[in-house]
């Protein structure tokens, strides 16, 4: 059969409508085609991609889209002939404190007095009183945050840089080592939160390399939803960029758990770069994209993208 | 489904609210892709359910639900495309060097910024890629691969057999994966981040 024909099945094979019998030829053919691994790669990165793209809507669209569904029933009872509504822009609604201060005047300037008698006359001694009891629940409150800041880290690194591991195996252009020496500064909470999710990543490593040498990930990958990881990633402490890795860049910001980081990426060879590893004690974690496709391309074929996820330090 | 539709058709503001809380998402997704632009696809998407208001009446039982909004989803994108033709204020569509669609590269004042999230490097090639598909391609792989329909329904919803539909998805992922790798190879440095982070 033809490359022409397997194109078909790997578009195919990316929209999950392939049978299992047809995905086995399908396998057999990429396994022994570089040009149809390289078209199934892209393919399955644009898909991907766009799979991103879908948003969550703006926070006022509800509401704006309701109240003219409200506006509209209320002309369509009036039996009153209305122009053509125009799409509302959204509004800027006054706070409610200023609404209630604008319906209740009297109201409003007596509890401005109320409170201002109550932090001339009580604030003080409240505020001794207070002072000393807040200050160790506060420090537990921290230590809390801090593990639960991790734990969410965690989370963002197996979620958001799907676009970018899947599309940039395929579609990003390579080029020379750039940004590093900015990334040496980073903020204490992103620091705090790449710690917790390293000492987390440390005690997998060993765990995730005995796998890819048994080259059977799919069954013991951690329970995360396949659409959510990327095609391979590994977490750095902000202190352990290797030395001597230097053929990687930035490659875009982004937000995860509304915290500013830095995607960088790398080109190299899988074996330079694992030898970099092995004489660093960088936190190490791989994820594999899709079980399936990853058994589909064989292990040797991810090598080439990896994904450093670094506090923004610059 | 049929009890929502029915309680559409006696205006029960409570099946309106489940509604367009079913269907928002899409329809936002969907235009705003379409037109690239957010403000566009806020304005089409409370158009749209404008149109369902007053059109509820009408449709007919036999239709999917679904398949009608997607429908009058992307009239509403075409209506607008028309009113700027008329009063042009985005960036002129012009036909390339294969006969496709695309945007002349003018920045558009008139419209805020997408979130910072949304500004993401690849994001933004992919979108930008969209807009520089022609009209078909572009409906075609939003409607599968950001809108998640099926080939079934993007067959109803577009009029298409569905051999018709897998040919045209085919080329038009290949021709955006073309996009892509064209500009990746005009510009190696990939990103304006890139120098920020130096």
């Amino acid at each position: 059969m033809p490359c022409e024909n397997y194109r078909e099945m790997i578009q195919l094979f990316v929209d999950d409508m392939l049978t299992d019998e047809e995905r086995d030829t399908l396998k057999a053919h990429v396994l022994q085609c570089p040009a149809c691994a390289e078209y199934l790669k892209n393919t399955f990165a644009v898909s991907r991609a766009l799979r991103q793209l879908n948003t969550d809507i703006p926070n006022d669209l509800h509401t704006s889209v309701m109240d003219a569904l409200r506006r509209e029933k209320a002309a369509s009872f009036a039996h009153t002939r209305i122009p053509p509504e125009k799409p509302a822009r959204p509004e800027k609604r006054t706070p409610p404190v200023i609404r209630f201060i604008r319906r209740n005047p009297i109201v409003a300037a007596a509890a401005v007095l109320v409170v201002l008698v109550g932090v001339l006359y009580g604030g003080a001694s409240l505020k001794s009183s207070l002072g000393a009891k807040s200050a160790a629940p506060m420090h537990a409150a921290t230590e809390e945050q801090a593990t639960e800041s991790g734990m969410q880290a965690y989370a963002a690194l197996t979620q958001q840089p799907t676009i970018a591991g899947a599309a940039a195996t395929t579609l990003a252009p390579s080029g020379n080592a750039t940004a590093k020496d900015s990334l040496s500064t980073t903020s204490t909470s992103v620091t705090t939160r790449l710690t917790t999710t390293a000492a987390r990543l440390t005690t997998t490593a060993a765990e995730a390399s005995k796998q890819t040498a048994a080259g059977d990930l799919s069954e013991q990958l951690p329970e995360i939803p396949f659409s959510q990881k990327f095609s391979f990633c590994a977490v750095l402490r902000t202190d352990a960029v290797p030395e001597g890795l230097t053929d990687w860049k930035l490659y875009t910001e982004d937000i995860f758990n509304d915290e500013a980081v830095n995607i960088i990426y790398v080109f190299t060879d899988r074996d330079a770069y694992d030898a970099l590893y092995k004489k660093t004690d960088i936190v190490y974690e791989a994820y594999y994209d899709d079980p399936k496709l990853f058994a589909f391309l064989s292990p040797d074929a991810d090598t080439g993208l990896t994904i450093f996820i670094l506090p923004q330090g610059a | 489904m049929d009890n929502l539709i029915e309680r559409l058709r006696n205006r029960d503001e409570a099946a309106f609210e489940e509604f367009v809380s079913q269907f928002e998402r899409s329809i936002y997704n969907l235009a705003l892709r379409q037109t690239g632009h957010p403000q566009d696809a806020q304005d089409i998407t409370q158009e749209v359910f404008l149109r369902i208001y007053r059109g509820i009446a009408n449709f007919r039982a036999d239709a999917k639900l679904s398949t009608w909004v997607y429908q009058i989803t992307l009239n509403a994108c075409v209506d607008l495309t028309r009113r700027r033709v008329r009063h042009p204020e985005l960036p002129l569509v012009v036909q390339n060097e294969d006969g496709d669609e695309a945007m002349l590269d003018t920045p558009d004042e008139t419209y805020a910024p997408e979130p910072l999230y949304e500004r993401t490097a690849l994001r933004e090639q992919i979108a930008d890629g969209l807009q520089r598909l022609s009209d078909e391609y572009r409906k075609i792989l939003i409607l599968r691969d950001v809108n998640g329909l099926s080939y079934d329904e993007i067959g109803q919803v577009l009029a298409l057999p569905e051999g018709t539909v897998k040919s045209r998805l085919f080329r038009a992922r290949d021709r955006l994966a073309a996009i892509l790798r064209d500009d990746g190879n005009k510009n190696p440095t990939v990103t304006s981040n890139q120098a920020k982070g130096r």
